[in-house]
């Protein structure tokens, strides 16, 4: 809420700057978020009033005028604006006189008469966002006065983030009374005066116009308080007090009725409304809406109202959405004569969440929500009625009052025990401290055996529990006075999250070995996730942030595969990253599954001067994944077999198995996937599921032999089909009581090896804890494991 | 004895002549070995008188000891030699780059993650977690936000339907961990959350730390101590802080903790005492038990740490950055 500094000192003035100011509001809870200059930044610009306008010679459309700056001597200005006229009082610009942007005004030709300055609009001076011809300045003002000063434009704009509870400082007073608590000072009692009358021989008259107004549901709208004025004249333009202080605040002027009710809004927080009399008909009703009503509101927009709707309606039908907008055909306008205010309260039960219903947030929804001052109405609308009568003149008709005393908010009574403030702000505060803090933010309290009944005001909607009270209290005494120690507790140690910190070891793992960890969104593109994860339902949002971005992960593929695209396109070569988080799976209930995944393309190595390079592979990435299960300390370990998955490919790809359940994939990325995200080499990826894996098994020591061992060679050749881990297998299985290390350290096809087959070279070492292995018993272990393999598997031995 | 002198001269001159071990071998078994020149003079000690033996022997064994000592300074010149040659051809350019793979690095939010609950596990704060896709109840309702509540308005919130969400904050982890545990508790709850905006300074997705800590006694001022005694570690210096009042529904007194940096307060995070009502949907008697609660947005905390000045970066992914936080 933006607030203007002045503005506010007519309310209250401590003697203090603005920075302190600014200080002081922020830590009592209303942030000052930032604090700019109100002045749009011109200099040299002055009244002056025109005294002859005579046509351009060549053009029509500009006018040559003489403009008086009370210098004695006019000026020659070319204008082109519609409104400018003889004896209008404008706001000059002359030559070296500077405007918003920095813009030096020089002397021009306009087709062959010189212009000495320029005569400015609104917007041209950075005082509208849009405004229409000339701005036009009151007739009473002097010649060659200085515009900043007339406009008393050294003010400062401050604008304040009000949290939630705080409906009672969205407004000028409300701002006022915290400063006054705060330093001890008045308030001062007077209102802005209305300067500039327009009628005021018109202002004492009155009529008895009144309008019915039939409440029909007191819950919703416990008070409702109308008046009708009559002969009002709207055509007119606002004073510029009234519009400098709505732009200060952040609101831009519409016709002098709306400004003023706006201005009473920010001035008392009361957000009112105004009709145009003449289009009524009937008694005003507040009800809630029918099924199917519609209506146009003051924007444009035209809405089918729901019937939880809280409307103002006449015979005819719903004129407004009650607290939230008023409707386009009855709003009030340039012709408007004769009009209806309101000024109601509406309970924050019935508005909340309904203007964002309709996609709406308006001023007055904001304050309606957050609770209005449910005292206030009366004093509003006699405050706007007076402004607008002494404004646009009118007659005033009696105040209207509907109110259901019982659907009032009750005044809040909270009780407030002495030993509490205490024991939640840890110092303690003697009673007369407290009593002061509380009644002088309005709160009246009664003393009783062990503290207080504190009765909150009608402006505090944030009062209902005892912490309310002493949050006050702390509040207004200074969270920075209130001492700072370290906690004392009850120390215990905790139970290791397993899953935690083991995945915090295998991210350690993997950037020893030289990936990068990733962080990526965990809503992905629907189609991609399609792709890379067949099968698998996604979780898709409501309402995606972008289309690209409208399903749940299903697994880490398309982050990771993203993050890698991201990265090749900025001339990456070799890229390793890895990415842990939750995926999303959505088959019959959705489950939220850590995850761990890694992705790896382009050569093995960094370029080096003694490394010959290649491109990784498959078996590459397979390390990775293998030292990962390593950190298991487990050894059974972890085995891999050939599955089809359709985002990797055929040829290339294993499910991952950990104590008999599957636990993960890995693979080369599916070439038709690669080509079609445009990467340039081989990918190979891999995930697992880590609540599977996620343990530390505490590592069961074994005797190490105090005998040599012996090691013997076997190379045989065997199909094609079979896999090398059935053959370490049978190998393990054979020989278990002396085989004490098994390596593959060769797989040949080619010259010498029928086609369909391949030679295999195998070490075994062999060793026992308990003596020396005999070379008989060596001999015999192998050809027992040849014999095996024979049987099993067709495999010879090759001579 | 003229002789002796001869066979001694003529071995001493053998031996500076060996250019290597090889050949000094030679001199040494031409001289000292068991056929050599002066083990033969040994031999035939037996041929002189006996008065003459002593004395002759005496010299040929004198003249063994120089000659060994002779080979032996001549090998230890040889060895060395070798070795120094050795060494003339060993010599590389120590410059060059090692031979192995680099250590890559982790991502700098979970980096400051990491410290963050390394710093709290020094007091005994455990960690917690709790699923991303959550239900309204344990987002908003249970931590007192109701529907409609104008707090809502600050989450921007991506739905599934009308009662399931991503998490805005990490708060709701509080009433999932309390479900499991009984007071006095203390844990931390890292995380991913989620708000729909996306500008210059706001991602849809960023990061999150809880705290939570309920035990008997504990206080707003030991929760500016315990504040105060985090972020001087985290960011390793003394660093003027200030509390000032602030609204969240789920605490009461609620707080906002600035830290004046180059220009001008900062805001880093969020605390409070927890509000009765939360206590209560948590099972925790708020008569006997008070708590304190804390929320920081990591993101701004590693930019602060590290000087990072756009946030977009960290979900960018780019290896130039991420290689940058070792």
């Amino acid at each position: 809420m933006k607030i203007s500094e002045q503005w506010l000192r007519e309310w209250v003035n401590p003697d203090i700057d603005t920075q302190q100011l600014a200080e002081q509001l922020t830590m009592a809870g209303l942030e000052v978020e930032e604090i700019v200059s109100a002045s749009p930044g011109f200099s040299g610009v002055v009244t002056a009033r025109v005294d002859a306008v005579e046509k351009h010679p060549d053009v029509d459309k500009l006018k040559v005028c003489h403009v008086n700056t009370g210098s004695g001597q006019n000026l020659v200005i070319v204008c082109g604006a519609d409104n400018v006229r003889v004896g209008l009082y404008v706001a000059l610009a002359a030559v070296g006189a500077v405007l918003p942007g920095n813009i030096t005004i020089k002397a021009s030709d306009l087709k062959g008469i010189t212009s000495e300055g320029m005569l400015c609009s609104a917007r041209e001076l950075g005082l509208a966002e849009e405004s229409e011809g000339l701005m036009e300045l009151p007739n009473d003002l002097g010649l060659g006065e200085d515009l900043q000063e007339i406009l008393s434009l050294d003010d400062q704009i401050i604008d304040l983030s009000i949290t939630p509870n705080r409906g009672d400082c969205l407004s000028i007073s409300g701002v006022a009374r915290e400063l006054s608590v705060i330093n001890d000072c008045e308030i001062k009692a007077n209102l802005t005066e209305a300067v500039g009358q327009k009628n005021q021989q018109t202002s004492k008259q009155v009529n008895n116009q009144t309008r019915d107004v039939v409440v029909d549901e007191p819950v919703a709208c416990p008070r409702y308080v109308g008046q009708v004025i009559e002969e009002v004249d709207v055509s007119g333009l606002s004073p510029l007090w009234l519009t400098e202080k709505l732009r200060r605040c952040g609101l831009r002027n519409i016709n002098p009725v709306v400004d003023i009710i706006n201005f009473v809004m920010l001035e008392l927080g009361q957000p009112m409304h105004a009709f145009d009399n003449d289009k009524l008909q009937g008694a005003i009703c507040i009800r809630y809406a029918k099924p199917g009503e519609k209506l146009k509101l003051l924007d444009g927009q035209e809405c089918t109202l729901s019937t939880e709707t809280l409307t103002i309606a006449d015979d005819r039908g719903v004129l407004a959405m009650a607290g939230i907008m008023g409707g386009q055909q009855t709003a009030v306008t340039e012709e408007s004569a004769n009009i209806f205010l309101e000024s109601a309260f509406f309970s924050p039960r019935t508005i909340l969440g309904k203007a964002r219903q309709y996609g709406l947030h308006t001023d007055s929804s904001h304050r309606f929500e957050r609770g209005v001052d449910f005292e206030i109405q009366k004093k509003a609308i006699e405050r706007a009625g007076q402004l607008i009568v002494d404004i646009c003149g009118g007659k005033p008709g009696p105040i209207v009052e509907k109110v259901s005393e019982d659907d009032l908010p009750e005044l809040k009574q909270v009780k407030l025990r002495r030993g509490q403030v205490e024991r939640l702000l840890g110092i303690t505060f003697a009673d007369e401290d407290i009593e002061r803090i509380l009644s002088s933010l309005g709160l009246q309290l009664e003393s009783d055996e062990d503290g207080w009944l504190v009765t909150a005001p009608s402006f505090r909607f944030d009062i209902e529990i005892e912490a309310d009270l002493i949050e006050e209290i702390a509040r207004i005494y200074g969270y920075n006075n209130i001492k700072t120690q370290l906690p004392l507790t009850h120390l215990q140690l905790n139970k290791d999250n397993e899953l935690h910190s083991h995945t915090k070891k295998m991210r350690q793992l993997l950037v020893n070995r030289g990936f990068q960890e990733v962080i990526t969104y965990s809503f992905v593109d629907a189609e991609m996730q399609e792709l890379l994860n067949p099968g698998v339902s996604a979780l898709p949002l409501a309402n995606p942030i972008a289309s690209e971005l409208s399903v749940m992960r299903t697994n880490l593929l398309p982050g990771l595969l993203g993050a890698l695209r991201f990265n090749q396109k900025r001339q990456q070569q070799r890229i390793r990253l890895f990415e842990t988080g939750l995926i999303f799976q959505n088959d019959n209930n959705l489950s939220q599954i850590p995850a761990f995944a890694g992705v790896i393309t382009g050569n093995i190595n960094k370029n080096h001067w003694d490394i010959k390079d290649r491109s990784c592979d498959l078996f590459d990435l397979k390390k990775d994944v293998e030292a990962l299960f390593e950190l298991n300390g487990d050894e059974i370990g972890v085995s891999f077999s050939q599955v089809e998955h359709s985002a990797l490919h055929p040829g290339q790809s294993a499910k991952i198995i950990y104590e008999n359940q599957q636990v993960g994939f890995i693979g080369a990325l599916h070439p038709s996937i690669q080509k079609g995200l445009g990467l340039r080499k081989e990918v190979f990826v891999f995930e697992l599921e880590l609540r599977s894996i996620s343990r530390q098994i505490a590592a069961k020591y074994k005797k190490i032999s105090k005998y040599p061992w012996i090691r013997r060679d076997l190379s045989i050749t065997v199909a094609e089909e079979i896999t090398i881990a059935e053959i370490m297998t049978l190998i393990g299985k054979t020989a278990s009581d002396v085989l004490y290390n098994l390596e593959l350290f060769d797989v040949y096809r080619g010259e010498a090896i029928d086609l369909g087959k391949k030679s295999l070279a195998l070490g075994l070492t062999f060793q026992r804890t308990s003596s020396t292995l005999t070379d008989d018993e060596v001999e015999s272990a192998v050809g027992r494991i040849l014999e095996n393999l024979r049987k099993e598997f067709g495999a010879l031995l090759r001579e | 004895m003229n002789e002796l002198t001869k066979i001694i001269e003529q071995a001493k001159a053998d031996i500076e002549a060996a250019g290597n071990v090889a050949d000094l071998d030679q001199v040494r078994i031409a001289t000292l070995g068991k056929k050599g020149s002066l083990t033969e003079r040994l031999k035939q000690l037996g041929k002189l008188p006996a008065e003459e033996r002593p004395q002759a022997g005496q010299a040929i064994n004198d003249a063994k000891d120089i000659l060994q000592e002779a080979i032996n300074d001549r090998r230890e010149f040889l060895d060395n030699e070798r070795i120094n040659t050795r060494i003339a051809g060993e010599k590389v350019d120590v410059t060059l780059p090692g031979r192995g793979e680099d250590t890559g690095s982790l991502h700098p939010i979970t980096q400051t993650i990491e410290r963050i609950e390394s710093l709290f596990s020094q007091m005994g704060f455990e960690v917690a977690e709790g699923p991303e896709v959550e239900d309204d109840f344990h987002n908003f309702e249970a931590l007192n936000i109701p529907a409609h509540h104008p707090a809502r308005a600050m989450h921007d919130t991506f739905y599934f339907d009308e009662n399931t969400l991503l998490r805005t904050h990490t708060s709701s982890v509080q009433i999932r961990f309390m479900k499991q545990h009984k007071p006095p508790v203390r844990f931390i709850a890292p995380g991913r959350v989620y708000r729909h905006d996306s500008d210059m300074t706001h991602t849809p997705m960023f990061h999150q730390v809880e705290g939570l800590m309920i035990d008997e006694g504990i206080n707003f001022a030991e929760l500016k101590g315990l504040i105060i005694n985090f972020l001087e570690h985290f960011f390793e210096k003394k660093l003027e802080i200030r509390f000032r009042p602030s609204y969240f529904p789920f605490t009461e007194p609620s707080a906002e903790v600035d830290i004046m940096g180059e220009n001008g307060w900062l805001e880093v995070l969020g605390c409070g005492m927890v509000h009765p009502k939360v206590l209560a949907n948590i099972g925790v008697d708020s008569e006997r038990y008070n708590g304190i609660a804390f929320g920081m947005g990591v993101e701004r905390l590693a930019m602060l740490r590290h000087g990072i000045d756009d946030l977009r970066i960290f979900f960018e992914n780019d290896m130039r950055f991420l290689e940058q936080f070792k």
